[in-house]
């Protein structure tokens, strides 16, 4: 099932003044794919899901499933599935009436509704757990237990509002691979609610980038990681964070960003400067190369060149590595030459 | 070897002295209402009093019925005032702090307010326009005017409000998504969630049901409609007070609050720390 979000537009009230969460935002998730909804706090990617999941009503705009206009449709009546970041599960209840829950709202006859449950308990592998209490569960599990009771009765399209922020880090890692699994098993539409850019790079087919409630970019991870379509794209995804570099000789007036693996220690290149710090994590190491004019840059050093602290090197990039923005708009304006 | 910490030793000495004297002041008029309940007319005015009375008059609590011969029917219509009374207090505070705590409508929080500050107004003053209420609707001497008064309690409505606004969001949100109304939530999930809360305020709803005086005095005249506060004055006649009686009586309406407590307890240490609230 597609879903089409059509000049969506939502604004709240709030100490009097009107807030505008979401500004005419359209976008389309086709079916089986899952989408990530990227973008820092207060963007709107959470009132985004919201609006999906039909809890808030847009102010402007239509939204479709499908060819079904489902804008004025409540929540109960969507047959949406949703994860939420602190799990909300049914504290009082076992993880089998939990799963069992929206089964229970749908009237599903019991012997169906158990076989449904012990079926979707399977996939997430959780059978073992259905008689505990959600308190008796680690916080893996609980997440697991609130994707089997979103899954359970088969919704069209999977929600999931941070579903891995109050997870340690080992485990975001593994839950992440793990809900990328069971989306491609079960083949359903998700979109994916982040603040994570390797998350979002990571688990989904594409990237809706937002930011103060405007879309940014659309499109798959390694095309947004590869042709940035303005500032705020080509700094929030990456990890270390795009090099900006203003007023270089060859671009007056623009700003180039380049990539931290993009430079290369050289004996020529287009930029100069000392070492002034270097870490080792793992099998990389980050350098900081400083210039004369106090503009420093992070890059990764081979493991070959040996530099040390205090060095002073030359960097290279290749010309189609070098990604040029327009500096009143943010907006690309090309690659370098 | 290990070494007496004569610090500590004190500290608990006195605390237990705070403590336990605190708990014998409690028990003493307990202890010895029981006592007078088993003496004769004679040993329950004697001075020095008497602590263990030899033989103990078990016959006492026969004659309560032999002198208050409605006594049954009082502690049976106490039964039916607490505990329809109780019922229909807990409904009317779920329902509205729901309301008051999930549902948006138009001046919800002023309305709120409102309610909150009438428990301001004694409930002296509203006697009087309480009871001309009663007596418009023709339910004097009924169960109604025993009931119906107390049905909503604002404090009640106050506490699970709070309680529910402790319930996140997300929950809501959750059962919304599973295909559950907001009805079927309360019910569901909110309810369940919320029974410390409403442990507190069924115990709160009893006890003072169970207690009360005033209020069943003037509205109600018939032996039939009387309840066992009242029941306790009719031991009090013009020619003197039997006291063994009394307390024999007293012993019986009391007994089902303590059975209360001790089946209870549990819970209500539970909710009182819970909702913070001082009993």
């Amino acid at each position: 099932m597609d879903v089409h979000l059509k000049n969506i537009t939502m604004s709240f009230q709030s100490a009097g003044s009107n807030v505008i969460a979401v500004n005419n935002f359209s976008a389309t998730i086709k079916s089986g794919e899952m989408v990530s909804l990227l973008g820092p706090s207060g963007c709107g990617k959470s009132t985004t899901l919201m609006m999906l999941a039909g809890l808030y009503r847009p102010t402007e705009g239509q939204i479709f499933f499908g060819d079904t206009d489902v804008t004025k449709v409540d929540a109960e009546k969507r047959g949406i599935g949703m994860v939420f970041q602190n799990y909300a599960l049914y504290p009082h209840m076992s993880v089998y009436k939990n799963i069992m829950f929206p089964l229970k709202m749908m009237k599903v006859k019991k012997p169906e509704a158990n076989k449904k449950v012990e079926e979707v308990a399977r996939l997430v592998q959780i059978e073992h757990l259905l008689d505990r209490k959600p308190a008796q569960l680690s916080g893996g599990q609980q997440q697991r237990v609130a994707i089997a009771r979103a899954l359970v009765k088969e919704p069209k399209l999977l929600l999931l509002d941070e579903p891995l922020s109050n997870l340690d880090a080992r485990l975001r890692l593994e839950t992440r691979e793990e809900i990328r699994r069971i989306q491609l098993k079960v083949g359903i539409t998700a979109v994916f609610v982040t603040h994570d850019q390797e998350e979002a790079m990571s688990i989904s087919d594409r990237i809706i980038l937002m930011k103060d409630g405007l879309l940014q970019q659309v499109s798959p991870p390694q095309e947004m990681y590869r042709r940035p379509v303005n500032v705020f794209a080509a700094e929030f995804i990456g990890n270390p964070p795009i090099n900006m570099l203003d007023n270089l000789p060859d671009y007056g007036g623009k700003l180039v960003g380049i990539r931290a693996e993009h430079f290369h220690v050289s004996d020529a290149g287009m930029f100069q400067g000392e070492v002034t710090h270097m870490e080792t994590i793992g099998r990389d190491t980050l350098i900081r190369v400083t210039g004369a004019n106090g503009v420093s840059v992070r890059t990764f050093a081979d493991a070959e060149t040996r530099v040390r602290l205090g060095d002073a090197v030359h960097l290279s990039v290749k010309p189609e590595n070098i990604h040029v923005f327009d500096k009143t708009s943010g907006e690309r304006v090309g690659e370098g030459a | 070897m290990k070494t007496i910490n004569w610090k500590d030793v004190i500290k608990k000495a006195v605390i237990y002295l705070i403590v336990g004297s605190g708990a014998l002041l409690m028990i003493v008029p307990f202890l010895w209402m029981l006592s007078s309940s088993l003496q004769t007319s004679h040993q329950v005015n004697l001075r020095p009093p008497v602590w263990f009375p030899n033989p103990p008059q078990w016959g006492n609590y026969q004659r309560i019925l032999h002198y208050a011969p409605y006594f049954p029917r009082y502690f049976l219509n106490n039964i039916i005032v607490a505990s329809v009374g109780t019922i229909l207090e807990l409904s009317t505070s779920i329902l509205a702090a729901f309301a008051f705590s999930r549902l948006k409508f138009w001046g919800r929080d002023v309305v709120f307010y409102i309610l909150l500050a009438t428990m301001m107004i004694p409930a002296e003053i509203m006697l009087i326009p309480n009871f001309l209420t009663i007596v418009r609707l023709g339910w004097l001497d009924t169960y109604q005017a025993l009931i119906i008064p107390w049905s909503a309690s604002i404090l009640s409505i106050f506490l699970l409000r709070q309680f529910f606004l402790g319930i996140p969001d997300s929950l809501s949100h959750a059962a919304k998504v599973d295909g559950c109304r907001n009805f079927r939530f309360l019910w569901a999930v909110m309810v369940p969630l919320a029974r410390p809360a409403l442990v507190t305020i069924a115990l709160l709803s009893i006890i003072s049901s169970w207690n009360a005086f005033l209020w069943p005095l003037i509205v109600t005249n018939s032996h039939n409609m009387r309840t066992l506060p009242l029941g306790l004055a009719l031991f009090r006649g013009e020619a003197g007070t039997f006291f063994e009686l009394l307390m024999a009586a007293s012993v019986v309406v009391v007994l089902p609050m303590v059975i209360l407590f001790v089946i209870m307890q549990k819970h209500i240490v539970a909710s009182v720390s819970r909702s913070g609230l001082k009993g």
